[in-house]
């Protein structure tokens, strides 16, 4: 940081310092919450049972589900909530609020070979959001060769990533581990840092043996201010055909798309909203020219072409992994197919 | 935490070093291959810090500020000496990004070569862009980027001394904000030069727009989050602006592949609008348009019903307006020319002198001479093209547009 040669002279007096400075914050840390902090070892904050790449969460750490998922380069993610001891999360008019002191942990992981998870997997980055006094925090782990541990990283890194899909065809990436700023860039929400995937709706989700998440929080005290999981909205599974095919998109568009394309979203300026309760066509953008999209637009005329995916800009952006043109802008460097599908149907059946 | 230790930072720099800080002030230096600092720098940003960075080339794939933050500015020394370049940029929508900072100052430096947009500032109160340059120096590649300078929904927005070259959207493109002052600054060899779009209390003085395909745009599109209005234009150099539409975007009626080539200054929709004291030379097809969003897109009324596509209270007058009688060479291979072209032949045959330097489409969607006060006191003659009935009566110089606003 400090390059300029008439720092150096008290260059060594400011590490020191700044060293000393951070070990009487970091022991500070261990009796306060009201600031985040985060180690620069995961295993440090004892989420996980040892060896903790099994992600097997400790007590007081619940695993949770979303009905739509986030498309992230196909893959696989884990997610937990850990509240702190006496806390739980509220439902107020219709939203989740969070105490102060929660952590959100998101794992990202690879399986060997998708036709045989069993056969082991690389876990190549946990990310987590802590809720303190001032908002929440945000930061990113990159996990070790060995697995053994993960380590904190703010610049975010590429790295080579291959597995065999369910096709049986060998994929190979370079997987982006975002930097800090990145990570904020998507959750920023008029000017705070907000959760995107835990929706009260999204978190709406039932497994296949009929047990509703929302009922099973309400039971242990996780969650409080609902009577049960009818009570609230629930967000379509983009990948279930027992919801139509406007639901499954629009579901899929709010969880892909929604976080910046909504109003004070980081792309509100574009006038393209993508929520899933978003009812005005235009904002959804039938019929709407695109604003602001450089070379994203090419020489299509609007956004969505009731009739045509392939003259509609959001599936165009959507089919492509060029910088300027790809959307999402980051998190996605090769094309995900299904959801793909999902939204050419979509468009091509639209009336 | 970082509180703590950038007072001691403080501290120790007053007592112990030559360099004394202003009080409050935290100043970070960095030099050409300090990028990864940089940028954990800019993660881990404070409030009232200025950030100098020293004369050279500093290379990055992306860069970027999220606050919220207050009072941080961003200093080169020069933007012919720091360089930030953006060549590899592999992700992202823009170069340099930054988001929800109040008072943010970027002076003295250049940015070049990103695949999105150069400089984007979204969501911020106080922006003063002085001396920056965007630049794409691959001429009319539409690989550049879309915008050079690009504030968005910000308010209090200055930008001074810069200079745009080379973007495939627009070079200076202000959108959604309020307040804001755009001088002394060039843009040339861009699609469109400099574009104020759906952007109130907006003065846009002492710049000269030059070899762009459209020099100078003030528009408001449909479906965001606010209506533009209460924009003046003058003492700006508005010439030569004849160079061939290459916009990606080729078709959209929101994007600028719909700029004729030859486009001085253009006034799409929107209102409260005070084009004076301007020298707009040589823009060979259309010197000054005043167009509502029908001639581009006549869905509009029908996607958006919300939308106001008229534009009403314009007031043209004392600029010094000339142009060929000949179209640039580029007219031919695009819609919108064509269709002045082809206007002008039509009036040539019936005896008119062809189209004339002010062109209004005439669309008012109301009954009367002059409903949307469209106010023009030039030497040069205009002509309301009767775009609505198909240009089946197109007027010069009627004197119901001879009349004032003050604005």
């Amino acid at each position: 940081m400090m390059s300029r040669s008439k720092y150096l002279p008290c260059f060594s007096t400011i590490v020191i310092i700044t060293i000393l400075a951070g070990a009487c914050y970091r022991d500070q840390q261990k009796v306060s919450t009201e600031h985040a902090h985060f180690p620069t070892r995961l295993s440090e904050l004892d989420l996980f049972e040892e060896p903790i790449s099994n992600l097997i969460s400790t007590s007081g750490v619940t695993p949770y589900e979303l009905n739509t998922q986030l498309f992230t380069d196909y893959a696989q993610k884990s997610r937990f909530i850990k509240l702190p001891i006496g806390h739980n999360l509220k439902v107020l008019e219709g939203d989740l609020e969070f105490p102060t002191g929660t952590l959100l942990i998101k794992n990202f992981f690879y399986n060997k070979d998708e036709r045989a998870p069993a056969e082991g997997r690389t876990i190549i980055e946990t990310r987590l959001l802590i809720k303190d006094i001032d908002g929440w925090q945000v930061g990113v782990y990159e996990w070790n060769d060995q697995q053994t541990d993960a380590k904190f990283l703010q610049l975010g890194r590429k790295k080579e990533v291959s597995w065999i899909a369910d096709n049986g065809s060998l994929q190979n990436i370079k997987y982006v581990i975002p930097d800090i700023n990145d990570c904020k860039g998507c959750h920023i929400n008029d000017g705070e840092i907000l959760p995107i995937g835990p929706k009260l709706r999204n978190l709406n989700y039932v497994n296949n043996e009929g047990n509703w998440q929302l009922d099973s929080w309400l039971e242990k005290g996780i969650l409080v201010g609902l009577n049960s999981h009818a009570d609230a909205d629930r967000l379509p599974v983009a990948t279930d055909h027992e919801f139509n095919l406007n639901e499954r998109a629009r579901a899929y568009l709010d969880v892909n798309c929604a976080h910046c394309h909504t109003a004070q979203g980081p792309a509100d300026n574009t006038g393209l909203f993508l929520e899933y309760e978003q009812k005005d066509p235009f904002k959804i953008g039938i019929g709407k020219g695109p604003v602001s999209a450089g070379i994203g637009s090419a020489d299509l005329i609007y956004d969505i072409v009731p009739g045509s995916a392939d003259s509609s800009i959001v599936y165009y952006r959507m089919q492509s992994t060029e910088t300027g043109i790809a959307m999402p802008e980051l998190g996605r460097t090769i094309n995900h197919i299904e959801g793909l599908e999902l939204i050419k149907d979509w468009i091509n059946l639209m009336d | 935490m970082k509180h703590t230790i950038y007072i001691i930072f403080g501290i120790l720099l007053s007592i112990g070093c030559s360099y004394q800080p202003t009080s409050n002030i935290t100043k970070l230096e960095f030099g050409p291959g300090d990028e990864d600092d940089i940028r954990l720098a800019f993660i881990n940003l404070v409030d009232s810090t200025e950030v100098n960075l020293a004369e050279g080339i500093y290379n990055f794939e992306k860069l970027s500020i999220i606050g919220k933050l207050a009072n941080i500015s961003l200093k080169g020394a020069g933007p012919d000496k720091t360089i930030i370049d953006f060549s590899s940029q592999a992700s992202g929508g823009e170069g340099l990004r930054i988001d929800n900072i109040n008072q943010l100052t970027i002076s003295d430096l250049q940015l070049r070569e990103s695949k999105g947009d150069l400089l984007k500032v979204k969501d911020c109160d106080g922006v003063e862009l002085i001396n920056v340059h965007t630049i794409w120096e691959s001429e009319a590649n539409k690989e550049n980027g879309g915008y050079g300078l690009y504030p968005v929904s910000c308010e209090n927005v200055l930008i001074d001394g810069c200079y745009a070259k080379g973007a495939s959207d627009a070079g200076i493109y202000v959108g959604q904000s309020n307040k804001v002052i755009v001088r002394n600054s060039k843009a040339e060899l861009n699609v469109a030069g400099i574009e104020i779009e759906n952007t109130t209390d907006a003065e846009v003085f002492n710049n000269e727009s030059t070899n762009n395909t459209g020099g100078l745009l003030v528009f408001d599109l449909p479906g965001l989050s606010q209506a533009g209005g209460n924009v003046k234009v003058y003492k700006n150099r508005v010439y030569n602006n004849n160079y061939r539409n290459w916009a990606p975007a080729a078709n959209s009626a929101t994007g600028v592949g719909n700029v004729p080539p030859g486009t001085g200054i253009m006034i799409l929709c929107t209102s409260d609008v005070e084009v004076y004291d301007n020298r707009v030379e040589n823009n060979n097809t259309m010197p000054i348009g005043i167009l509502s969003f029908l001639t581009v897109d006549p869905n509009i009324i029908k996607n958006d019903p919300t939308f106001k596509p008229i534009p009403y209270n314009i007031y043209l007058h004392d600029n010094e307006i000339s142009k060929k009688d000949e179209f640039p060479e580029h007219v031919r291979t695009h819609e919108l020319s064509m269709v002045l072209v082809s206007l002008d032949s039509k009036l040539k045959e019936s005896g008119f002198p062809g189209i004339p330097p002010i062109l209004f489409d005439g669309i008012t969607l109301q009954e009367g001479d002059n409903p949307t006060n469209i106010c023009i006191k030039e030497k040069v003659s205009y002509l309301n093209m009767d775009v609505g009935n198909e240009f089946a009566s197109p007027s010069y110089d009627n004197e119901s547009f001879n009349c004032e606003i003050s604005l």
